[in-house]
């Protein structure tokens, strides 16, 4: 079980970026806490987003000019939205078309019956 | 929704940063993650603002906090990539210039002085790269390693800039040189391999 879980944080880390810019674009505007939450909810509790991970993500992506933040005083804390860029708009569609394309050429890959259609 | 108050905020904010030196960057997102968290906790029937706030510190990170210690270094390390990109381009071409240099020198062939001039140069460019990178969080490094960066800016600055006066004829190179070597020997050279020494031991 444990060593499951270890291998979906593995899988998980490929591909977050393109979650987060997906999800951006379906929401237009989220903070971290948000997209953590969102992620659980559609995967059924399957992914959780580390906040170790989901941080850096977010900045390398604003910092790639992917997206771009926006902050609102809550009391004395502050809250970063991000939304996407018009950048960003072109990369999550290639990015997500990219990601469809590696998923179909893995099931390809992993289908036990594809193997037996390879010229020897 | 429950919603923390000024005072519940400093403390969360104090209880973190106690832990962990975040980057500017991030601390406020960590510390607004913990802040929804604990009130999500109160809204669900909790009471005791130290039980939420536990419970939210093992949600965010269940190893520890020094686990955004983690995150920390790879936003750095991001930062610094653009620098250590030109810090690595400006060597290869140096080496490269600098070899042709001597090649054309040893042959008697014409460029030798234009190619070593040129490598000389780009010596002295990436010890400025190597000396902007290494200042951030230079006050965390450990002594040898600031030893390393005060001796080897100055050693590697002067000794390039002598050897490229000396090929040009142009005065102070001897001097130059001399205090470029002399600190290079004295000072860089020995934290160097002892600092090298002192981790192949402990590896």
């Amino acid at each position: 079980m444990q060593q499951e879980t270890l291998n979906q944080r593995e899988l998980l880390k490929g591909t977050l970026g393109t979650i987060i810019l997906q999800l951006l674009n379906d929401r237009k505007k989220m903070y971290g806490y948000e997209i953590t939450q969102l992620v659980k909810q559609k995967s059924n509790g399957v992914l959780l987003i580390k906040e170790g991970s989901l941080y850096p993500a977010l900045h390398k992506l604003e910092a790639d000019g992917f997206i771009k933040s926006e902050e609102v005083y809550i009391g004395k804390r502050v809250r970063k939205y991000y939304s996407l860029t018009a950048v960003g708009k072109k990369r999550t569609k290639a990015s997500v078309q990219e990601l469809h394309s590696f998923i179909k050429t893995m099931q390809d890959l992993l289908t036990p019956n594809s193997l037996n259609n390879v010229p020897t | 929704m429950y919603q923390l108050n000024d005072t519940q905020i400093s403390e969360i904010h104090d209880r973190l940063m106690s832990n962990v030196v975040l980057n500017n960057g991030i601390e406020p997102e960590i510390l607004d993650h913990v802040c929804v968290i604990i009130e999500e906790k109160f809204d669900q029937g909790e009471t005791s603002f130290n039980e939420a706030f536990e419970q939210a510190l093992f949600i965010v990170c269940p190893n520890g906090i020094g686990e955004f210690e983690i995150e920390k270094s790879f936003l750095l390390n991001h930062k610094n990539l653009n620098m250590k990109k030109a810090l690595f381009f400006s060597t290869y071409l140096s080496v490269t210039s600098l070899s042709l240099g001597f090649l054309c020198k040893t042959f008697h062939w014409h460029g030798g002085t234009t190619f070593m001039l040129a490598g000389f140069c780009l010596l002295i460019l990436s010890t400025l790269f190597w000396f902007t990178g290494s200042m951030s969080r230079f006050a965390q490094k450990p002594l040898s390693e600031m030893v390393q960066i005060l001796t080897g800016t100055p050693a590697g600055f002067m000794t390039a800039t002598g050897c490229a006066f000396k090929l040009m004829y142009w005065p102070y190179a001897d001097m130059l040189m001399l205090f470029g070597f002399v600190i290079f020997i004295v000072l860089f050279l020995p934290v160097f391999f002892y600092k090298q020494y002192e981790k192949a031991v402990a590896e």
